[in-house]
């Protein structure tokens, strides 16, 4: 039995390995996915002060602190019983939609996205951000530029630009002033013009490429899954708040509850 | 100090030194470079940078910081006061325990 082992996983932050087993005849007899490490948070949480938690959970990911950030502060706001006042809601989402910028600017252009514009017959060597640079050369600039906006937003609103400290049960520790208030709309406005400048290239680089298109589009590359995400009252996606959505390979809702209420539907 | 809190106990006063109001911030006992972003947001210090040169053990600088701003004279008091303080493990050593003169980990 022949074994092809890709260890680490690279397009995806953290640590992940693939085990393949091909049988006599070349066909995929097993495949496995493994985590392969313990980090222990759910036991060296435990005792530690509550309000402690959306700082020291966050240090899960050094990509994605924000997210355990504020899962964190919603939690202890359903530990203390409080909802947060709706400016503090606001900076909360602010602060979230600024990481989401952020995060997906990393995901597309250095992790996820390079296979993709770089195509399905492109040597890995340069399957990487220094290949879309070079493929792309303006956009690769702007590349740089958005992920540093968004930090910057996260920065001002959460006190840090990695592992940010400013959620509260019930709240944020501080405010914005209107200086900064107006530098944020500024730097967003930019932001939505670069969304747009990756939505052409996406469809100038990567829809473009025939070879690429037949590829994704073919049965082999479809995963047929179910979705899980956050809705809002009309079961429209909201990134912050709302209910936890499940829908099955057909759109269908398998399941909708409060986050509260997680270990009864998902353990 | 006749009390400490919990960072969600008290809105502090931005211009103010943190550990002044009550609320235990490290930066007494880290190293600077930073740019104290914590405190600029209102949160206490957790002594990520680690121990000013020098020093062999933060955590325990950082408590006899906050042990010298204790203001009472009488025992019953000073222990109600210190009882104000939750986790001290995890708040004075949080990133340094392992490396701290507990358990004698340094003393060769």
């Amino acid at each position: 039995m022949k074994r092809i082992s890709i260890d680490p996983i690279t397009r995806l932050e953290g640590h992940g390995k693939i085990e393949i087993f091909l049988d006599d005849a070349g066909e995929v007899a097993n495949a496995y996915l493994q985590i392969p490490e313990l980090r222990g948070f759910e036991k060296f949480c435990e005792g530690r002060l509550v309000e402690d938690m959306p700082q020291i959970t966050e240090r899960i990911c050094g990509v994605c602190p924000e997210a355990h950030h504020m899962a964190s502060a919603k939690a202890l706001d359903d530990v203390f019983h409080v909802d947060p006042p709706p400016t503090a809601k606001k900076l909360r989402e602010l602060f979230y939609s600024a990481f989401y910028v952020a995060d997906h600017t990393t995901h597309f252009y250095i992790l996820g996205g390079p296979d993709f514009v770089m195509g399905p017959e492109a040597d890995p060597a340069v399957r990487n951000i220094l290949g879309v640079i070079a493929k792309v050369p303006e956009v690769g600039k702007e590349v740089i530029k958005a992920r540093e906006m968004g930090h910057e937003i996260i920065e001002m609103v959460g006190g840090r630009k990695i592992h940010p400290c400013a959620a509260l049960p019930g709240g944020m520790s501080h405010g914005l002033t209107e200086e900064q208030r107006q530098h944020i709309e500024e730097m967003a406005r930019s932001l939505v013009e670069f969304g747009k400048l990756s939505i052409k290239v996406v469809d100038d680089v990567v829809l473009a490429n025939k070879d690429y298109v037949d590829l994704i589009l073919n049965d082999s590359y479809i995963h047929r899954t179910y979705y899980m995400g956050l809705v809002d009252e009309n079961n429209k996606v909201n990134f912050y708040d709302g209910k936890v959505r499940v829908v099955d390979p057909e759109g269908k809702e398998f399941a909708k509850y409060a986050p509260r209420e997680y270990l009864e539907h998902v353990v | 100090m006749k009390a400490f809190y919990r960072p969600y106990e008290i809105i502090p006063d931005p211009e103010k030194c943190l550990l002044e109001q009550g609320i235990l911030c490290a930066g007494v006992a880290t190293r600077e470079g930073c740019g104290a972003l914590c405190p600029r947001a209102n949160m206490p210090c957790t002594g990520c940078y680690g121990p000013l040169e020098g020093v062999v053990d933060q955590g325990a600088k950082f408590l006899s910081a906050v042990a010298s701003i204790i203001d009472s004279d009488d025992p019953e008091e000073i222990n109600k006061i210190i009882g104000s303080i939750r986790d001290p493990v995890g708040t004075f050593y949080r990133y340094s325990l392992a490396g701290s003169l507990l358990r004698r980990a340094r003393i060769k």
